[in-house]
C-alpha cells in the first residue's frame, strides 16, 4: 500500500527555494512539513557553484554556493521539518494531494499547501537549433560545471561555449583552472549577457577571447566534436552569408538559457507567465489556485540566490497560514525595455519586492511604473542588464487606491559590449 | 579448439537483428558480428519507425514483395518479441484536386477492405490539426508505429536469449575459404562458419567487394527529422503521409510509441557518408510538416537528427549468393522499407540458405522474449510491487522520461546489453526526453560505473571515436612551469 | 610584481554593476585612476592594479566520500597572477571522508597566510543504496 501521510506544507524541491519555503513554513506555524528532492541530497544548483560570490544580500558575507547550502542544510537538520532526497514527485492535484516515489515506495501526502521549487533547467542544442552533427561533446554549462566539480570529470581538451551568461563565464574560468583550453566564449547579442565582474575575472584573467555579435551554426565531428562554425550575426541575430569560419575544439558548451521547470505545475492547469516562464503568482508566490504556490527559479529565473532565499521564506510563510489570500488588486504588465516581472499579481500593498527584468542593457535611463496616466514609481537608473533584475521594494511604490493593471517601462541609452 | 558457426551474420542493424532473430528459431550456432560496441547504430537508429501498411508497397520490386512477405509475420514477431507498438493507422492526405488520383492509386494498391476514400470533414474529424485545405484522405487503419530501437533490441534480446552470440568492435576487413568453411577476417579475430550473410546497411557495397562481387556504389540520402516533445502527444493521432511523389513517401507527421511527434524526413541524395542536419533541409522539414499540419508546434522541438538510405541506383534490395564464395549471401541497398520489410528478409533468405544445403531443424524450446517493465508507463499498483521486489525501482534519474536506476541496471545487463550512453537512449530512453540527458548525465556515469563496472575513461556516447569525458580532475599533477612552486 | 605594471593600464571597474573603463597610471609610485565614477570605485580600481586578488575556489580528491571531488576555496583573497600556480601545487592534495565545512585542509598557501578551506561537509560513502546488484 502507499505510505499515506497529512502534512501542512509540502515543499516539492529542495534547492535553495524549496530549502527555504520548508524553513519559512516551519517558523511561520506550520506543524508538519515534507521538503521532496529528486537529487540525492539538498542544495540543488548550489552544490555544483563552488565558486564565491553568494550571500551578500543575505548574509552579509561572500560565501561558495556549497557553503551557502550548507547554511541551510545545517538549518534543516536541526528543525522537524520531513526531507526526503531521492525522492521524485510524480503527480501533483488541485487540492493538495501529493503523489512521490522513492526507494521506500510510493507516498501519497495531502497537505493544506503546496509550495512548487522545482527551479529551472538549461536549454539544448535542439531548442536553438545548430544544425550539424550529432557527436559525443555537447554539453549544456550548467551539466558540465556539474561533472567538473562534482565528479571531476573533464567534458575535453579545448572548448567553445556559446553564451556569455554567468554560467558560461564561470564554467570558463573552471575549465581553464583544470587544464581545459577555452577557445572563445560566443555571444549573440552585442553586449554581455552575464555580470562585468565574471566578464573580467574569468574571461579577462584567463585571456579568453569573447565574440559579440556571433553565434553557432554548425558543428563537425562525426564521433567527437571536432570544429565548431562561428558566424556574424546581424541585428536581427541571423547569420551574416559569408562571415564564418570554423573554430577547432572538442567540445561545445551552450549557456543559451533557462526555462522554469514547470511541467507539474502545468499539469494542474495552473496559467503560466509568458515572460516569465513560470506560474502568474503574487507577492507571496500564491498562483492562481490559492493554496498552491510558487518560488525561486520556478516562477522566474533570478540572478541572486540571495533573492530566491529571501523570496521563498516569505512564499513558505504564506504557505503555513490558513486564511484565505487577499483578492488581487494589481496586475503588472511588461512594457517597453522590460524582459520580466515578478510578482505579476500584488493582493496586499507594499509588502515585499518586485524584480524587473530589463530586456537589453541600457545605462543612464529610467524605470517606471504607471497606472493608467499616473506614474506611481519613477527612478532612475545608471545601468541596467538582463542579467541583473532591478529590485523595487513594494512599499516604495504609491499604489493608488484604484486597483488594475499596472505598465512598467524602461528606457535608456543602448550599451554595447562590456 | 577453434569455435566453427553454422552461421555468421554481419551486420546488428534491423536487417541482422532480424535475420538472427529468425535463425534463432533453428538448431543452429549462430554469431553476429557488429563494428560497433551495440546495435542499431547505423541506418536503422535514424528513420520513421512505420510498420508502413500494404496500400505503401512497391509492385514489381523485390523490395515490394518481402514487404508483403513481412506483414504476415508482423503477429507472431510482436507476440515473441513482446514489442510495444501504436496500432495507430494512417491517412494520406490530397491538398490538391491532382492528388486525388495518387489517393485511388493507393486504394487500389492496398485492397485493403477497411480502407477508404474520405472528404475533408470526415478526415479533419479524425485529425483536427490537419490542413483546413485538404482535399480528400485514403484512411488505412493497417498502418503501425513502433520504435525502431526498441524493435532493434527486442529482436536481438531475443535472438541472445535463444543463443545467438552477439560480438561488437567486429571490423570486417574481407573473407576467404577454408575446405568447408567461410572465414571472415576481423583485425583481431579470424571467424569461421558454413554460411555467412552481410547485412551491413551503408557499407553493404564495401562489404560485398571484399569477396569481389560486382555491384554499384551505395548511395546515401539523407533524411532529417524533428522530434517533440511528449507534451505534444495527441496533436496528431494517426501518421500522416502526404500524397506520394516520385523518390518517396514524403515528409509525414507521426505519432511515435512513447507520444512524442515526428515530422520528416526530406529526401536528399548525398555524394558522402553525412549524416549532419542543415538549415535547408530542416527548413524543407518544417514546411512539409507545415503543408500537413498548419499549427504543428516545432517550436516545441527536443531533437533534430537525420538518418541516410542506402539507396542503389535502381533503389531496390539486392540480395545475392556470392560468385566468390558460393555460402554467402550479400543484402545490399536495404533501404525504405527495410524496417517494414525485415521479417520478410528473413523468411527470404531462410529460402536460399535452404534451398544451398542449410537445413531448417526448428528448435523445440524457443523462448520468447519478456520486456522489461517500464517505470512511467506501469500503473500505480504494479509501480508499488516493483519497488517492494527491488528499491531500485523507486529511485528515478531521468526527470523526463521518469526512468529508475532497475531500469539502467537491466538494459546493462541483459544480453546484448548496453555499454554505452546511447545504447542505454535507445533501450530505456534516458537522455531522450526534453532535456536532453542535462539531468540524468549527473547519475549515468556514476551507474555506468558501478553497476556496469565501466571505467570513466571507457565511457562513449556511440562508438569508440566519441569518449564521453576527456579525463580527470586532479588525475595529473601536470610538471609544467608551475610545478617548481609547488612547495606549499 | 613592479615590473608586472608600468606605465599606464586599462582596468574595467567591478566594484558596482556599472563596469566602469578606467585607466590607471602610475607616477613616481603614486597611482592617477581616471575614469571612475565613484571613490569606491577609484580604491578598487588602485587595489586591481597594485595587487589583484581572488578567493580561489576549486576541488580536490576525496576518498570513501559520497561524492568523488571535495569543493574547497581560499580563506582570504589570493594574488592573482598565481592562481595557476596554486591550482597545480594543490593538485596532489587527497583527504578522506567525512570531511566537515571550514575543515582547513592546507594552511598557509605559497607563505601568503592563506588557508586552503573545505566548503562542505562530505559524509562517508553510503554503500547499501543500489541493493541488487
Amino acid at each position: 500500500m502507499p505510505k499515506k501521510v497529512l502534512a501542512d506544507v509540502v515543499v516539492i524541491g529542495g534547492g535553495p527555494a524549496g530549502m527555504a519555503a520548508a524553513l519559512g513554513a516551519r517558523e511561520s506555524g506550520a506543524k508538519i512539513v515534507f521538503l521532496l528532492e529528486r537529487g540525492d541530497e539538498l542544495g540543488g544548483i548550489l552544490n555544483q557553484c563552488i565558486h564565491a560570490g553568494f550571500g551578500v544580500q543575505r548574509f552579509g558575507e561572500e560565501l561558495t554556493g556549497p557553503e551557502y547550502a550548507g547554511i541551510y542544510k545545517d538549518r534543516l537538520a536541526s528543525s522537524s521539518i520531513e526531507v526526503m532526497t531521492s525522492t521524485l514527485v510524480c503527480e501533483v492535484n488541485r487540492d493538495g494531494y501529493v503523489k512521490a516515489v522513492n526507494r521506500s515506495g510510493i507516498w501519497e501526502i495531502s497537505a493544506r499547501s503546496v509550495v512548487m521549487a522545482m527551479g529551472c533547467r538549461e536549454r539544448t542544442r535542439d531548442m536553438i537549433r545548430i544544425p550539424g552533427t550529432r557527436p559525443s561533446g555537447v554539453f549544456t554549462a550548467g551539466l558540465v560545471q556539474y561533472m567538473v566539480n562534482v565528479d571531476g570529470l573533464l567534458p575535453g581538451k579545448e572548448a567553445v561555449i556559446l553564451g556569455s551568461g554567468d554560467i558560461g563565464l564561470i564554467v570558463a574560468r573552471r575549465l581553464e583552472l583544470e587544464g581545459v583550453r577555452v577557445n572563445a566564449v560566443v555571444e549573440i547579442r552585442d553586449s554581455l549577457s552575464g555580470l562585468v565582474r565574471n566578464y573580467v575575472q574569468c574571461l579577462l584573467d584567463f585571456n579568453i577571447p569573447m565574440l559579440f555579435s556571433h553565434t553557432v551554426t554548425g558543428i563537425r565531428g562525426e564521433d567527437r566534436v571536432e570544429a565548431v562554425k562561428i558566424s556574424k550575426v546581424d541585428n536581427s541575430w541571423r547569420p551574416i552569408k559569408g562571415a564564418s569560419q570554423w573554430m577547432e575544439c572538442d567540445c561545445l558548451l551552450l549557456s543559451v538559457g533557462l526555462i522554469p521547470e514547470n511541467e507539474l505545475t502545468q499539469r494542474l492547469g495552473i496559467p503560466i507567465c509568458p515572460e516569465s516562464g513560470g506560474p502568474y503568482i503574487d507577492e507571496k508566490g500564491t498562483t492562481e489556485i490559492p493554496h498552491i504556490f510558487a518560488c525561486g527559479n520556478v516562477s522566474s529565473v533570478f540572478d541572486l540566490v540571495d533573492y530566491v532565499s529571501i523570496i521563498s521564506e516569505r512564499t513558505g510563510s504564506a504557505a503555513a497560514l490558513k486564511n484565505p489570500p487577499a483578492p488581487v488588486s494589481f496586475i503588472l504588465e511588461c512594457g517597453g525595455g522590460v524582459g520580466l516581472v515578478v510578482p505579476q499579481r500584488i493582493r496586499e500593498r507594499g509588502e515585499g519586492d518586485i524584480f524587473v527584468r530589463p530586456a537589453t542593457a541600457l545605462r543612464d535611463g529610467n524605470i517606471r511604473f504607471q497606472r493608467g496616466e499616473r506614474i506611481i514609481y519613477e527612478k532612475p537608473i545608471s545601468i541596467c542588464r538582463p542579467s541583473e533584475m532591478i529590485r523595487i521594494p513594494s512599499r516604495g511604490i504609491e499604489w493608488p487606491h484604484e486597483t488594475g493593471k499596472v505598465k512598467i517601462e524602461i528606457d535608456g541609452e543602448p550599451v554595447q559590449g562590456i | 579448439m577453434k569455435k566453427r558457426y553454422d552461421l555468421i551474420i554481419i551486420g546488428g542493424g534491423v536487417t541482422g537483428c532480424a535475420l538472427a532473430w529468425y535463425f534463432s528459431h533453428y538448431d543452429f550456432e549462430i554469431a553476429l558480428l557488429e563494428k560497433e560496441m551495440d546495435v542499431c547504430c547505423g541506418v536503422s537508429k535514424a528513420n520513421t519507425g512505420i510498420f508502413h501498411s500494404r496500400s505503401y508497397w512497391t509492385p514489381d520490386t523485390l523490395k515490394g514483395e518481402l514487404h508483403l512477405r513481412s506483414l504476415s509475420w508482423f503477429p507472431r514477431a510482436k507476440k515473441e518479441l513482446d514489442l510495444p507498438v501504436r496500432e495507430c493507422g494512417a491517412l494520406t492526405v490530397a491538398l490538391s484536386a491532382a492528388d486525388i488520383g495518387h489517393l485511388r492509386e493507393v486504394k487500389a494498391r492496398g485492397r485493403c477492405p477497411e480502407a477508404e476514400i474520405m472528404g475533408p470533414i470526415e478526415a479533419r474529424k479524425r485529425e483536427p490539426n490537419l490542413n483546413k485545405n485538404l482535399k480528400a484522405a485514403y484512411y488505412d487503419p493497417g498502418t503501425v508505429v513502433v520504435s525502431p530501437f526498441q524493435l532493434v533490441c527486442s529482436l536481438a534480446e531475443c535472438a541472445a536469449l535463444n543463443g545467438v552470440e552477439f560480438h561488437f568492435d567486429q571490423h570486417v576487413r574481407g573473407f576467404d575459404q577454408t575446405s568447408k568453411y567461410i572465414r571472415v577476417l576481423t583485425p583481431e579475430n579470424n571467424w569461421e562458419a558454413a554460411f555467412v550473410i552481410t547485412a551491413a546497411g551503408l557499407f553493404s557495397s564495401e562489404i560485398a567487394r571484399y569477396s569481389r562481387d560486382k555491384i554499384s556504389d551505395i548511395r546515401p540520402c539523407r533524411g532529417e527529422y524533428f522530434v517533440l516533445d511528449r507534451d505534444c502527444d495527441g496533436f496528431v493521432n494517426r501518421v500522416l503521409y502526404p500524397a506520394p511523389r516520385e523518390r518517396s513517401k514524403g515528409i509525414l507527421v507521426c505519432p511515435t510509441p512513447e507520444g512524442n511527434v515526428l515530422a520528416g524526413p526530406n529526401f536528399e541524395p548525398l555524394d558522402r557518408f553525412d549524416s549532419s542536419t542543415t538549415y535547408f533541409g530542416l527548413e524543407e522539414v518544417e514546411k512539409g510538416a507545415h503543408r500537413l499540419t498548419p499549427h504543428i508546434p516545432l517550436h516545441k522541438n527536443i531533437r533534430n537528427f537525420s538518418g541516410l538510405r542506402p539507396t542503389l541506383p535502381d533503389r531496390d534490395f539486392h540480395i545475392f549468393f556470392s560468385n566468390t564464395y558460393p555460402n554467402l549471401l550479400h543484402l545490399v541497398g536495404i533501404e525504405s522499407p527495410g524496417l517494414t520489410a525485415a521479417f520478410g528478409i528473413a523468411e527470404y533468405v531462410g529460402e536460399k540458405l535452404h534451398n544451398k544445403g542449410l537445413t531448417l531443424r526448428e528448435k523445440n524450446d524457443f523462448r520468447f522474449r519478456k520486456a522489461f517493465p517500464v517505470f512511467r508507463e506501469a500503473d500505480w499498483k504494479t509501480r508499488e510491487a516493483l519497488i517492494r521486489e527491488d528499491p531500485d525501482w523507486g529511485e528515478i534519474i531521468c526527470r523526463c522520461e521518469e526512468v529508475t536506476v532497475a531500469e539502467v541496471k537491466h538494459a546493462l545487463r541483459t544480453p546484448p546489453g548496453a555499454s554505452t550512453l546511447d545504447g542505454l537512449k535507445r533501450r530505456i530512453r534516458t537522455t531522450a526526453g526534453r532535456c536532453q540527458g542535462s539531468f540524468c548525465l549527473m547519475s549515468i556515469p556514476r551507474l555506468m560505473s558501478e553497476i556496469g563496472n565501466v571505467p570513466y575513461g571507457n565511457m562513449y556516447k556511440e562508438g569508440r571515436k566519441s569518449p564521453l569525458f576527456a579525463g580527470e580532475t586532479r588525475e595529473e599533477c601536470s610538471r609544467s612551469e608551475y610545478a617548481e612552486k609547488g612547495s606549499c | 610584481m613592479e615590473n608586472q605594471f608600468r606605465e599606464s593600464k586599462e582596468i574595467i571597474c567591478t566594484a558596482c554593476p556599472m563596469g566602469c573603463h578606467t585607466v590607471v597610471e602610475r607616477e613616481n609610485n603614486t597611482l592617477l585612476v581616471r575614469g571612475a565614477r565613484c571613490p569606491r570605485g577609484e580604491r578598487y580600481v588602485k587595489e586591481e592594479a597594485d595587487d589583484p586578488r581572488r578567493i580561489v575556489a576549486t576541488t580536490i580528491k576525496i576518498q570513501n566520500g559520497n561524492i568523488r571531488r571535495l569543493p574547497v576555496k581560499t580563506s582570504r583573497p589570493f594574488p592573482r597572477d598565481q592562481i595557476r600556480a596554486l591550482v597545480q601545487a594543490i593538485s596532489p592534495l587527497e583527504v578522506s571522508a567525512p570531511v566537515k565545512r571550514g575543515e582547513i585542509i592546507k594552511s598557509n598557501l605559497f607563505g601568503e597566510n592563506i588557508d586552503l578551506v573545505a566548503t562542505r561537509d562530505v559524509p562517508l560513502k553510503d554503500k547499501k543504496k543500489i541493493t541488487h546488484y
